[in-house]
């Protein structure tokens, strides 16, 4: 109930101020996803985040009613932990755009150009030093379904060699200035945590779970 | 003008003259002729001498190590073609023991890959592998990063060279690179040879042995780096205890299955031990190595496989005496790389 105050406002929000920036906005159970908050799972598992770092990139806003698209290949980072990190585009003005489609994750050029500058930064967590490249998606917490002393699950989501290549191309209608990532489907649909609690490196099964990521995304 | 005036205005004039002949000094790059040119990205840094200073002192410095104790050099000494001479593997903090022999560092501007495995792409981000590597400096990059900050030597560096009293990963990784791009190696004597230079030529034995090279080696280990960015394999065995697979750990493909790095040969004779992981310590017996493959073998290498190294005792002792033709001493010496501090 409380969440969906939440969106409401949100969503109220916008429509005063259509000028808002583009945020994103990741979810369990329709409400905003919080750190080390304890959640259930649809088989009552308790389960829990301790990290959320995703990157983005690759943006093409398709305007509503010429049709153009307004491309910006900028490589943003996200981090739940960091609010600065929520949201960009602040000189965009999304009501003249009806969808946008956009990379999570890194193509293969940017993971080998060497930057290692701003959001390229080693520092952010997600730079592979083994295995030249970046982690698309890092999500990281504990649940009782991990069958592990520590129960610990950590997902290090990233490659961008065939056969593993695992940036995701996304798109989403505008209807606000929020896009929504559903960590609960990706969880149902994509994760099985009694099989699957770590993955570290490129792989088939990091390839197969960021299949499923653009479901998770409106 | 009182006498302490005169002594500041002294003091200033030594300081301009210090600054603006230190601006002057040319970096130590260059592009020897004929070379193809090289594969770093200059633009994302340019080349510039106080850089390369700072690189040099931070290679030296164990102050790069989570305990202060390893240095770059620690592994990567100059005299020994910079790789880390009669050890197997190379050494971390606190005694460890990592699972490959440090190799030698030369013309680093002109590789593609990095690393035994070829895992690291470009030569600012390798040096990030070393200095958090469990096993080899330990260090956390935000650890090192607030250590930089607060040491006054180098905060005035990073400030004096990059401009930033914000020391980021990206800073430190390129001030290495502005040192380790220097190290060009080309003054051998196939290559005084090669130029006509010093009126040198090769003794009998040693054009031998060169005949021998460009029939049985350089179809891998290609002029003029005597190196390739290729991952071949060289019929070595799997080391039961290090269980080291080689490319395979990075492209997770099993016909990559024990490649690795084809190193150069330039220095060879002073960056023993050798192969992946220093098992064999004489150049002689790294030679008689590949006289004794078994060619039947399906993972060697083509080139191995298609042109077997059949070698008498003598050839053998002849394409010796060609790879010691590509010492060079005045690499192994020079001033320029020596050990330094920040002045």
């Amino acid at each position: 109930m409380k969440v969906s105050f939440f969106l409401f406002f949100l969503s109220f929000g916008y429509s005063l101020n259509c000028y808002g920036q583009l945020s994103i906005i990741p979810t369990w159970n329709i409400k905003p996803l919080e750190l080390q908050r304890i959640y259930f799972t649809p088989q009552n598992d308790s389960i829990s985040f301790s990290t959320l770092k995703i990157y983005f990139s690759d943006f093409r806003f398709k305007d509503k009613t010429s049709g153009r698209i307004t491309s910006i290949d900028t490589l943003i980072f996200y981090d739940l932990s960091d609010s600065s990190s929520h949201s960009f585009f602040n000189d965009l003005n999304l009501s003249n755009y009806e969808s946008v489609a956009f990379t999570l994750g890194l193509d293969s050029s940017k993971n080998v150009s060497g930057e290692l500058e701003n959001a390229y930064d080693p520092l952010l967590g997600m730079y592979w030093a083994w295995n030249t490249g970046y982690i698309n998606l890092k999500i990281m917490g504990e649940s009782s379904t991990v069958p592990t002393n520590s129960h610990e699950f950590e997902f290090h989501l990233g490659g961008y060699r065939f056969p593993f290549a695992t940036a995701q191309t996304i798109q989403v209608n505008l209807n606000d200035q929020y896009i929504y990532f559903d960590v609960e489907k990706l969880f149902s649909e994509s994760i099985n945590l009694t099989k699957n609690h770590h993955i570290m490196l490129p792989c088939k099964d990091a390839f197969l779970i960021s299949q499923g990521l653009s479901a998770c995304f409106k | 003008m009182n006498s302490s005036s005169f002594l500041f205005i002294c003091f200033l004039g030594f300081s301009i003259l210090a600054f603006t002949l230190k601006k002057g000094i040319p970096h130590p790059f260059y592009q020897p002729k004929d070379w193809p040119k090289p594969t770093y990205n200059f633009k994302g840094n340019p080349l510039d001498y106080e850089k390369f200073e700072l690189g040099r002192a931070l290679f030296y410095d164990p102050i790069l190590s989570r305990d202060s104790s390893i240095s770059c050099a620690s592994c990567h000494l100059q005299f020994t073609a910079f790789a880390h001479v009669d050890h197997k593997t190379s050494h971390g903090i606190e005694g460890r023991i990592g699972k490959r022999n440090a190799p030698g560092l030369a013309n680093l501007a002109w590789r593609k890959l990095f690393h035994w495995d070829g895992g690291v792409l470009n030569l600012n981000a390798q040096a990030i592998n070393p200095i958090t590597h469990v096993d080899e400096m330990d260090m956390a990059l935000d650890s090192l990063m607030y250590r930089l900050d607060r040491s006054p030597i180098y905060s005035a560096a990073f400030k004096r060279t990059f401009g930033t009293t914000d020391i980021r990963s990206f800073h430190l990784v390129k001030a290495l690179a502005q040192f380790t791009v220097a190290l060009i190696s080309e003054n051998s004597k196939y290559d005084k040879v090669q130029r006509g230079e010093d009126g040198l030529r090769f003794t009998d034995q040693e054009k031998k042995g060169l005949i021998l090279f460009n029939n049985f080696c350089s179809s891998c280990h290609k002029p003029p780096f005597f190196a390739s960015d290729d991952y071949k394999s060289n019929g070595l065995p799997i080391d039961p205890e290090l269980l080291d697979f080689g490319r395979m750990t990075i492209t997770g493909n099993k016909r990559d299955s024990l490649l690795f790095m084809v190193p150069t040969l330039r220095n060879i004779e002073y960056s023993f031990p050798y192969m992946h992981d220093g098992r064999i310590s004489k150049l002689k017996d790294v030679i008689k190595h590949y006289t004794l493959l078994d060619y039947s073998n399906p993972l060697l290498s083509k080139e191995l496989r298609k042109n077997p190294v059949r070698l008498s005792e003598n050839e053998q002792k002849d394409l010796l005496a060609f790879l010691k033709t590509l010492t060079d001493k005045t690499f192994l010496f020079d001033e320029r790389f020596k050990y330094s501090t920040i002045k």
